[in-house]
């Protein structure tokens, strides 16, 4: 057929090799295609679905294709980890690619899968690339998780792939949680939380599975049985290995998980279970040829006679080999070509994996929080990396407050004697920021009143945020008639396009006001003076964050809660407008 | 009454001074001890938590409860009251008594952008469910470079509650704030839980909300502005309860108004002290505190945990690193006692801060602690 009906016909979301195959000879057919799998299904609970599989040539030679990436990946990936370029942990999946392959193959985007630490083939299976797996393995920028995860943390969310999760069993709570909100939102999805014999133990497991279970979740439960965990074999492990069994009230399928057909049949049968009925427990009896990880040579705990009988007799890839010639879907030596180009593919993507550099160094303190309100995030010696958390920037080792702090009653002297109170009080860097001997309290006090100057006079104008008291009344001086001092802020220059900052509801026409109008605005959008969802207006916004200056002080909640006075004084501040900015209603 | 008082003292001066000696203490003198203004009402702190959970689950229909008890029963302490029937079972989750399990499916609906409220009927029995809150929550923002963020809010009450024991009386406010990508609240009163609750729930990362089981039922005045349902406080600030120059009190939660009558006793001494509600844990509000310290030139950091490695260490820390040349003397802490909470009354009584050692602790640190007595 033509390779242009092949790409209608294909799901668009296949691995872009797939046009390859529509180059070559082979076959492209997507005629119908029956077969039966190796072993029937073992079933708990349930009417096991049927052993016929339909399929098409041109899926059978796509999981060819896809299961000799991966299993030149992980193979690239174990020399790659003697060579030193990768570090920690590698948990590699060769052997078990039928599993990630089959699953793909019966499911589409909008399911969820959630793994654990073996999870760079199902990265790959989701739309994951070669170039971003040896990056991040390699702790690179070009990383899908920018070189911050490393092989355990593996994300593609925007192909609902959550990972990537280094504590044993925890991801399949999680993996009940990713159902839950399927089902909260009514989605027709569900999701598959993968885990290994080792993590079927687990009390969290059971626990999910019960909440699961009562609440009717659209859960698949998969258990990649490779027989060890770890150095463990199941039988030291697990009282009842029947893993398919466990659920007990839930049902459960085994499968024969070196047969990507009868994976992709299961997983095709426990989505529309699942999302009719609730949990299923699907159980790959499967086989990983490397050991639990690089630091595991493997062969401890089980005989090389075992890893190779297994390689003879049950390897998913030798046996879709034989399908594919079997049914004359394409020659021997065309699949050797298919293999040799993988091969130089995978060779290509580490090439280009390491020419990314490493992250930059700013990397340390980004993604602490999605929203850090300008915190500190501090290095190891604090005083000398200190950074921001809202941008990740690094200080020069001066803590912000250090670095900010103002007072107004030295704002309210005449500049001459201002100068001098600064002058006198400024902090200075260390040596000569010990407390001289003889000065006496009183002159320390009046130092601490008008404390540091900024370190930057000619810093521009930036508001002096007063605090009177957060919970909104009239200001309370204290009884020396001090008023609290408290940080100034340097906001950086906001471009017209700067996101709003994770404030989804706000207006993009609107953030310049906010932004723009007066620092006291910009503040306020910063710290969280919180417009709620569908009531914006600019007005409402505008007096509501500058209302103090003017005087409207409390005419709708938020000016308490952001706490900001503008500066009256600074010229373009835009209390004239807020003065005539009609008071909102608060009402919803 | 007064209009005696009136007629025989006439106007001027004297006046006011007598009709405040004669008025009686109301609200209002209250609040002014307190440091509120005029109050429209009183509110509960378990009112304000109710409130604030019922408006933004309104506002935003992804928000949800999940926890023991929280929809049938109407809450453990009766702060989830009414939401069962207003919102629905879908949105109001009674969960079985298993804190693995359900904390991590409450973190996986967060990995899908759900906003989940998850009540831990005390957080002692978050321990059980720590490796979702700290490996599956706080860390996957980081790890994932910004892909899963996990807008989740853990609440429940903390610290001690009266005679329930070891097991259930721990504070863990040292231990999560601790973690970077967790943000820790810890609120005092109505307006704190209020304004508290509505941003971390509006949050995009994790929050531990660390409630008091014996504030629940406290009353404290609130003005107008914090009903409004898009009132809320931002994270991460703390707040003066009480303004003063001689020393400096830092304090959370319960122990704020401990403090604030520690403060009391201290004033009529003729210290003032000055009382700094800390709110936001972590991230802790740094610069206030070493603003207070630089004025009042002493600190006295007051918690219920255990001592080691507390609030009270990282604060007094801080305060060493940016403003040491500002002590005027060792910076002084009082904590709970170092030893699993006791249940007889009076070991408990000993194991927790009362007001006197409050008030001892912020005299040593003004030089005015009782001499020793000299041995002749």
């Amino acid at each position: 057929m033509a390779a242009a009906a092949l790409l209608r016909r294909v799901p668009v979301v296949r691995a872009p090799a797939s046009t390859l195959i529509a180059a070559r000879a082979i076959s492209n057919s997507t005629a119908p295609l029956t077969i039966e799998t190796s072993v029937p299904f073992t079933s708990h609970i349930v009417d096991p679905p049927s052993r016929d599989v339909t399929t098409t040539p041109a899926e059978i030679l796509t999981f060819f294709h896809d299961m000799s990436v991966m299993r030149r990946m992980e193979i690239a990936a174990d020399s790659l980890y003697k060579a030193k370029l990768i570090r920690g942990f590698c948990h590699l999946y060769d052997g078990q690619e039928a599993v990630a392959v089959g699953m793909e193959a019966a499911i589409t985007r909008s399911d969820s899968i959630i793994t654990a630490y073996r999870d760079h083939c199902i990265y790959l299976a989701r739309g994951g690339d070669l170039v971003s797996t040896f990056a991040e393995l390699m702790g690179r920028q070009a990383g899908c998780s920018r070189g911050k995860g490393g092989s355990m943390h593996f994300y593609k969310k925007d192909a609902n792939f959550y990972g990537g999760h280094g504590i044993v069993g925890a991801q399949v709570p999680l993996g009940c949680g990713l159902a839950f909100a399927q089902k909260y939102r009514k989605e027709e999805s569900a999701t598959f939380a993968l885990y290994g014999d080792g993590a079927a133990n687990q009390g969290q497991l059971f626990e999910a599975l019960n909440i699961s279970a009562l609440w009717k979740l659209p859960a698949i439960l998969v258990c990649e049985n490779n027989h060890y965990g770890m150095g463990t074999a199941e039988w030291r492990a697990a009282k009842s290995p029947a893993y398919y069994k466990r659920g007990d009230y839930v049902p459960g399928l085994k499968v024969d998980g070196m047969d990507v057909l009868a994976v992709k049949q299961a997983c095709k049968f426990a989505k529309e279970h699942a999302i009719a009925n609730g949990p299923i427990v699907l159980e790959m009896d499967t086989y990983r040829y490397h050991g639990h990880s690089m630091s595991d040579p493997g062969s401890t705990y089980r005989t090389r006679d075992e890893i190779s009988g297994v390689r003879q007799e049950r390897d998913p890839i030798e046996r879709v080999r034989k399908l594919i010639l079997a049914h004359d879907l394409a020659t021997p030596a065309e699949l050797k070509d298919m293999e040799k180009e993988i091969r130089k593919e995978v060779d290509d993507a580490i090439a280009k994996a390491k020419e990314s550099p490493m992250p930059d160094t700013s990397e340390l303190f980004t993604n602490v929080y999605v929203k850090g309100f300008g915190v500190e995030s501090f290095g190891a010696d604090r005083k000398e990396l200190t950074a921001e958390c809202r941008s990740g920037r690094s200080t020069d080792g001066r803590s912000a407050f250090a670095r900010g702090l103002v007072v107004s009653p030295a704002e309210s002297l005449t500049p001459p004697l201002r100068r001098l109170v600064q002058a006198y009080s400024r902090v200075p860097e260390w040596p000569f920021n010990r407390r001289p001997i003889g000065v006496r309290p009183w002159t320390r006090r009046l130092a601490g009143r008008v404390a540091d100057a900024p370190v930057t006079p000619s810093r521009p104008s930036s508001v002096s945020c007063l605090s009177k008291n957060f919970s909104g009344g009239d200001a309370h001086p204290s009884s020396s008639g001090n008023i609290m001092a408290r940080r100034t802020f340097q906001w950086p220059a906001m471009p017209a396009d700067t996101p709003n900052q994770g404030w989804p509801w706000l207006d993009s026409a609107l953030t310049p006001h906010l932004l723009g109008t007066t620092s006291a605005c910009a503040r306020a959008s910063a710290w969280g003076c919180m417009v709620a969802p569908g009531r914006v207006d600019v007005d409402s916004v505008l007096a509501g964050v500058c209302g103090r200056a003017s005087g409207h002080a409390g005419a709708c909640g938020r000016a308490s809660a952001c706490s900001v006075l503008a500066d009256s004084a600074r010229p373009g501040s835009a209390p004239s407008a807020c003065a005539s900015a009609p008071v909102p209603s608060t009402s919803a | 009454m007064l209009g005696a008082a009136r007629r025989q003292l006439g106007s001027g001066p004297m006046l006011g001074q007598v009709l405040r000696r004669l008025r009686p203490a109301t609200a209002a003198a209250t609040e002014a001890a307190r440091g509120y203004s005029a109050a429209a009402r009183e509110m509960t702190v378990r009112e304000a938590l109710n409130t604030a959970l019922d408006e933004e689950m309104s506002a935003d229909p992804s928000v949800f409860l999940m926890g023991e008890e929280v929809g049938e029963y109407q809450g453990a302490y009766k702060i989830t009251k009414g939401l069962l029937d207003k919102y629905g079972p879908d949105r109001v989750l009674d969960t079985p008594i298993t804190e693995a399990g359900f904390t991590g499916i409450a973190v996986g609906a967060a990995y899908q952008g759900l906003r989940p409220v998850v009540e831990f009927m005390t957080f002692n029995f978050s321990m059980q469910a720590i490796d979702h809150i700290i490996n599956s929550a706080a860390k996957s923002n980081y790890m994932s470079a910004g892909q899963i963020s996990v807008p989740i809010v853990f609440r429940g009450p903390n610290g001690a509650a009266a005679g329930v024991g070891a097991q259930h009386s721990q504070c863990y406010a040292a231990w999560y704030a601790h973690v970077p990508g967790l943000k820790v609240l810890a609120p005092y009163s109505a307006e704190d839980a209020r304004g508290l609750l509505k941003s971390a729930i509006r949050d995009p990362d994790p929050v531990v909300f660390l409630e008091n089981e014996l504030l629940y039922g406290e009353s404290f005045p609130i003005s107008a502005e914090v009903l409004d349902s898009s009132f809320s406080l931002p994270i991460g600030k703390a707040k003066i309860e009480r303004e003063g120059k001689d020393i400096t009190i830092t304090a959370y939660s319960k122990m704020v108004g401990y403090a604030l009558q520690a403060a009391e006793i201290l004033s009529k001494e003729g210290i003032s002290a000055e009382v700094i509600n800390l709110r936001s844990i972590r991230p802790l509000d740094r610069a206030a505190i070493n603003a207070s310290v630089r004025k009042t030139n002493r600190l006295v950091t007051l918690e219920e945990g255990f001592p080691q490695h507390g609030v009270g260490s990282e604060i007094c820390m801080s305060v060493v690193e940016e403003s040491f040349e500002y002590l005027d003397a060792p910076v002084e802490r009082i904590a709970g006692a170092d030893v699993p909470m006791p249940y007889a009354a009076n070991l408990e009584r000993m194991a927790v801060p009362q007001v006197d050692d409050i008030v001892r602790a912020a005299k040593r640190a003004c030089y005015r602690a009782a001499p020793m007595a000299a041995t002749a």
